[in-house]
């Protein structure tokens, strides 16, 4: 897994360049990509709750489901169905963000040279990596943040033309609703 | 509307059902080496003289230079490994992955190792902080929770953060 900010600075530019052509991913819908990039990273919850003292019940027991294709879907399934009504869009975006966290970490250096089981439970199969980076290298989230920037400036020079849209809503609200 | 709360529960809880299956089906799950799927800390930790002479991929912190060791943690359990065949400059407290063969007295003969120096692994885990606060406080600013829908909706506009936080279940019509 790479540091959680690259995940974030890489979902945010996706998800704005993605903006520019599919106008319905205002800027709540961006964070709802951002969110779908941290999702594979709740294994993490075994900081809190280790599973291997949940295998001393004599339960098999792992996390890295959360961190491979099947686990992944059902978490952004579990978590439209139960935080937002309109289902479509959030999953979509949330999935797309797991995509990208996937995307991200199956270039990650590995001590084995192959990555992680990506597909499962489809397949158990460890990719080759190339092994760019460590999630503990200070450059990707540089480079993501680098990117990012560019990004938000191009973006905010898009919306220049409707940069006073609030004032427009508000001023229609006036005169609609009295 | 009201029916179909019901239905998203049982979707959700069928959901549950199977993520949770696939953590009990993926922890009995073996190594298998010809998908590159290789012992690791917990096999180790569990039987690590049935895996000699087999590759093996582990990770831990250093706790010795020379020789170097790394302490290998499962489940509340603890075990040091030596590692020998690498000229790999590291430090006491950094991270230390290896790939190589599993030799008798706790010894692994490495292929490749991977250190994470300890620095590193402190700024990791601040900036993913960070992250999930940046994450977090999006969510807050820019949704809101909607009693009567029971979700979460976009807002029209981002509030400011704490404005949003104290105003984030008040459900109100401009929130």
């Amino acid at each position: 897994m790479a540091d959680l900010l690259t995940h974030v600075l890489v979902a945010y530019s996706v998800a704005v360049v993605l903006s520019w052509r599919l106008h319905w991913i205002t800027t709540p819908y961006v964070t709802a990509l951002m969110v779908g990039s941290t999702l594979p990273d709740l294994t993490r919850i075994g900081l809190l709750i280790d599973p291997g003292l949940i295998e001393r019940t004599g339960i098999p027991f792992s996390y890295s489901p959360l961190h491979t294709l099947g686990g992944a879907l059902i978490t952004f399934l579990i978590i439209s169905l139960t935080t937002v009504k309109n289902f479509k869009p959030v999953s979509m975006l949330l999935g797309l963000g797991v995509l990208t966290h996937f995307a991200l970490d199956l270039l990650l250096i590995n001590a084995s040279g192959h990555s992680f089981t990506v597909l499962w439970p489809l397949t158990a199969y460890r990719p080759p990596t190339p092994g760019l980076y460590l999630s503990t290298d200070l450059w990707p989230a540089l480079l993501a943040g680098a990117v990012a920037l560019v990004v938000w400036y191009t973006d905010s020079k898009r919306r220049f033309g409707s940069k006073n849209i609030y004032a427009c809503i508000d001023n229609y609200r006036h005169e609609h609703d009295g | 509307m009201y029916r179909r709360i019901p239905k998203r529960m049982l979707m959700v809880a069928a959901l549950f059902t199977i993520l949770i299956s696939l953590f009990v089906w993926h922890g009995s799950l073996s190594p298998d080496p010809e998908s590159n799927i290789y012992p690791g800390e917990r096999e180790l930790i569990r039987d690590h003289h049935g895996y000699i002479g087999e590759k093996v991929e582990v990770g831990g912190r250093v706790i010795s230079e020379s020789p170097l060791t790394i302490e290998v943690k499962y489940g509340g359990e603890t075990m040091e490994l030596f590692v020998t065949g690498t000229d790999a400059k590291v430090r006491e407290g950094d991270r230390l992955t290896v790939f190589g063969t599993l030799q008798e007295d706790n010894i692994v003969t490495a292929s490749k190792v991977v250190v994470q120096p300890f620095l590193n692994i402190v700024y990791m885990y601040l900036v993913s902080i960070v992250a999930a606060l940046w994450v977090l406080s999006r969510i807050l600013t820019q949704w809101r929770w909607n009693h009567r829908d029971k979700a979460l909706e976009p807002r029209e506009r981002p509030g400011n953060l704490r404005e949003s936080i104290s105003r984030f279940f008040a459900g109100g019509e401009h929130g």
